[in-house]
């Protein structure tokens, strides 16, 4: 009876672990938001619950309890849930408004710092919490209808329910558009925002689940002990949970999972330590010896999990797409930008310095709609800068981007991407972690299939359109003859492929101007010959291109238009053999002697 | 009257945190990472130079020791636990800091037990400044914090070293290819990175009067407070960064609330945070 009642309580904790592991991991594991502060949402959904479901202050059970509290509501356990839930989830959108602009560092110690101010409140407001002492009387769900024997053992059955509905849950969550869309973002978020992204939004919906989550599971806790004080919700068990997570294997939720039971056998493994004969002795001069010795061993633990076993117990599976249904759809043509007279971009005296260096010093020219303009020069010109500063990936210091007439200087990349704007990068940055086919799924995606709403309800169209995009992939692996290559990692592909890849990225959403940085770069004369003949039959099917490019001899044959940039500013343009005539630019080229 | 007395006070906190935030900053600015096991160089500082007190020595000579052994601690920690995860990205370095940090503090409470120690600070006579009795250690605490700063200035702006630390900081590959030893260079960041908190903690230890095992952890909070508030990597920004936060805790504890002179700083790094996410002196992302 005693062993059975042992492995319950171990078995409830391990289940509770693993619900704080699983909404971490959606928060880390997907979204790569660094969190270090998450014990906070555990804290605030524990004494949420506690202060709801207790006895109010003046009835009876109160007395009786000779608490000392001063605000209770004696709500039904079920409403302490939905408390808990909620101010896990309205604290971690509070944490996530307030820090959102923050990179990974500031994150990581906002998030910690912030979680040490809710446990300075909770341990000061006393007339809320009790502080130190705490508060001892949390009521136990349905706790008369069993003798305290039986009741652990329908407690677990009670957990286990919760934590199979939301494990669930969160799984599906993972596996929809939505945990897409946040392993898009843990990889590479710039780049998810060049597709159009609303990345922070995405973030802040998985901190808040995530937050929800741990909420919830601070309530099944505290409901589970009867106990509740400020003391319970100390830093160790951010990490603790961390740990669960890293030994599962973060990025899925089986490893998260796994992660907590083995972290809690661990944990109780170390109660064993007093048994090693010595050190008896000295724990009776000292008794924080033993427990300090457990940490210690905890602390190696976590040291030793993150270097020897980066990808924990339960590495990620491989994911397949689902099997090509053969269909393959016409891809989309581009839509027109209106009005027909403005060109399809412009910039004008655009102007951007780092430190002293004006890597772009007043560059203007113009894009007509329907070309395939060339923008050349040599190295330092300000080529990529343009292009950066055009998508919105950087900020100008002065002048202005227009797109379709329309002004577009100084908008997030999300917002640029929307007006119609596609780009790649020098070096293209996909997705490393995931398979081609999911990079191109992620680019194809419509924003209103990744919300939350749409994971769980809607589930048709949800199904629709995850297929009519899947057609689309198909044929653009088809046109970049890549469909070999659908389930390998983006990692995994050589310099070429990544190219193509990343332009086939851009050919999923069709936007009506593409700018390409050096999309010939690395890329063997066969397959860049192949990738220029697809350029210039998307442009024959309505595309505007921005193509920088070293290679004179593809610039030549491809483009209608060419724009050589020098020091920062335009130095020429003009049609192709124009430009090769210009002793200018040769000059600019060859260092001047040979003009 | 005591509006002059909260100043000192807060200004010498403020020079304790300032010296804190600059040793972590500094490591930052070469490593690229936020050392959560900075507040047990503070920690063990304290702790060992209580102990070489213990055996005889003056304050001064077991400060010195002790700042110089938890300044090889450092770089014993640095290269059994971070320098083989340098190239695996920003998590593992975080996890591990953490994990050093429990490992620490929890053999220094295996040793020292739980209980707050008194730390043997000679009683001194307050001195009088225009009618206001200012306790004297209070003086030397932000003399000392300073003089520490001032030698940091003067590491980073004159010696070869500071030049070749300023150099890994701003860019480890040019660094390396220019004949930089970025080796070298990493053991004499966390040597003096360390030492810095060392001499933080000891000073903690003379503010606080009694030292504990999880004095540097809870430290730490303010410190990042300070770090961040400056601009992370930038030494400079912690100085100035510290001295805020010290002045804004003291200022808070005094006139709003005691209990939540750590929550002060927060306040004021959030509302820094918002208005410059990059802190006050535009540090390194």
């Amino acid at each position: 009876m005693d062993l059975i009642a042992f492995a319950t309580g171990l078995i409830s904790l391990a289940l509770i672990y693993g619900l704080l592991a699983v909404g971490l991991n959606l928060q880390f594991g997907f979204a790569g938001v660094i969190n270090f502060g998450y014990v906070a949402f555990f804290a605030v959904g524990a004494f949420a619950s506690a202060l709801v479901t207790l006895p109010p202050p003046g009835s009876e059970a109160y007395l009786a309890a000779s608490a000392r509290y001063e605000i209770a509501l004696g709500w039904p356990v079920w409403s302490g849930f939905l408390a808990a839930g909620l101010a896990g989830g309205l604290l971690a959108l509070f944490i996530g408004a307030v820090s959102a602009r923050l990179a990974t560092h500031y994150l990581a110690v906002a998030t910690f710092a912030m979680a040490e101010v809710v446990r300075s409140v909770l341990g000061n407001e006393t007339w809320l919490t009790r502080g130190e002492f705490g508060i001892s009387n949390v009521p136990q769900p349905l706790g008369d209808l069993f003798t305290p024997e039986s009741y652990a053992l329908f407690y677990l059955a009670l957990i286990a329910v919760v934590v199979g509905v939301l494990f669930a849950a969160l799984r599906h969550l993972g596996e929809a558009p939505f945990g897409r869309l946040l392993r898009a973002i843990k990889d590479d978020e710039t780049s998810a925002r060049t597709l159009g992204k609303r990345t922070a939004r995405a973030k802040l919906r998985a901190l808040a689940i995530g937050g929800a989550v741990a909420g919830i599971a601070g309530a099944l806790w505290t409901h589970s002990l009867g106990v509740i004080h400020v003391g319970q919700f100390v830093p160790i068990v951010t990490f603790q949970v961390w740990l669960a997570m890293l030994l599962g294997g973060t990025g899925n939720h089986w490893g998260a999972l796994a992660g907590a039971f083995a972290l809690i056998a661990i944990r109780e493994g170390t109660r064993f330590v007093g048994e090693i004969p010595g050190l008896d002795q000295i724990a009776a001069a000292n008794p924080s010896f033993l427990p300090s010795l457990r940490f210690v061993l905890i602390g190696l633990l976590l040291i030793a999990v993150v270097r020897f076993f980066p990808g924990g117990l339960v590495p990620e599976r491989r994911r397949r797409a689902p099997a090509a249904s053969g269909a393959k759809a016409a891809l989309p043509a581009p839509e027109r930008i209106a009005p027909a007279g403005a060109p399809a971009l412009e910039i004008t005296d655009l102007r951007k310095s780092f430190g002293g260096l004006a890597a772009v010093d007043g560059a203007s020219f113009a894009v007509r709609p329907g070309s395939i303009t060339g923008l050349i020069g040599p190295n330092g010109a300000g080529k990529s800068t343009v292009m950066d500063l055009v998508s919105g990936v950087q900020t100008p210091d002065a002048g202005a981007v227009r797109v379709a007439g329309q002004e577009i200087t100084g908008l997030p990349p999300e917002a640029i991407a929307d007006r119609g704007l596609g780009r790649t990068f020098q070096t293209p940055r996909l997705y490393p972690t995931m398979t081609v086919w999911e990079n191109l799924m992620v680019a194809g995606m419509p924003q209103r299939h990744e919300t939350l709403r749409a994971g769980f309800l809607r589930a048709a169209a949800r199904r629709q359109a995850e297929a009519e995009i899947a057609a689309r992939a198909e044929a653009v692996l088809g046109e970049l003859e890549m469909q070999s290559m659908r389930d390998e990692r983006a990692e995994t592909l050589s310099g070429g492929q990544r190219k193509l890849l990343s332009l086939g990225r851009l050919m999923m959403r069709r936007p009506p101007v593409m700018l390409l940085d050096e999309p010939a770069a690395g890329v063997n004369r066969r397959l860049a010959t192949a990738l220029f003949d697809r350029i210039a039959e998307l442009n024959r099917q309505g595309t505007t291109f921005l193509i920088v490019e070293h290679e004179m001899q593809l610039v030549m044959r491809y483009c209608d238009h060419v724009i050589v940039m020098h020091q920062g500013r335009v130095l020429a343009e003009g049609a192709p053999d124009e430009i090769r005539a210009d002793p200018a630019v040769i000059e600019a080229y060859l260092g001047g002697a040979v003009a | 009257m005591i509006l002059v007395q909260t100043l000192v006070y807060g200004l010498a906190l403020g020079g304790v945190i300032a010296v804190s935030a600059v040793g972590l900053t500094l490591a930052y600015g070469v490593t690229r990472f936020i050392n959560f096991a900075f507040g047990e160089f503070l920690t063990l500082g304290a702790f060992l130079c209580l102990l070489f007190a213990q055996i005889g020595l003056g304050l001064p000579v077991a400060g010195l020791l002790a700042v110089a052994a938890v300044g090889v601690i450092g770089v014993g920690v640095a290269r059994a636990f971070y320098t083989p995860l340098m190239n695996r990205g920003l998590l593992p370095l975080l996890v591990t800091s953490v994990g050093v940090a429990f490992v620490v503090q929890n053999l220094v409470r295996m040793i020292a037990g739980s209980n707050p120690i008194r730390f043997p600070v000679p009683l001194m006579r307050p001195i009088e400044i225009g009618g206001v009795f200012v306790p004297r250690e209070q003086l030397v605490i932000l003399g000392v914090a300073l003089a520490a700063m001032l030698a940091v200035h003067l590491l980073l702006s004159f010696t070869m070293l500071g030049k070749k630390m300023r150099a890994v900081a701003d860019d480890p590959a040019l660094a390396r290819v220019s004949g930089i030893s970025s080796r070298r260079v990493l053991d004499a960041t966390w040597f003096v990175s360390a030492l810095i908190g060392g001499l933080g903690g000891i000073l903690l230890a003379i503010t606080q009067i009694t030292l504990a095992p999880q004095m540097g952890w809870h430290f730490l909070l303010v410190v990042f407070a300070a770090v961040l508030l400056g601009g992370i990597g930038s030494p400079y920004g912690a100085m100035i960064g510290g001295l805020l936060i010290g002045l804004a805790m003291e200022l808070g504890a005094t006139y709003v609330a005691a209990n939540y002179s750590y929550a002060f700083a927060f306040v004021v790094l959030i509302a820094v945070l918002i208005l410059r996410p990059r802190g006050l002196m535009g540090g390194r992302g």
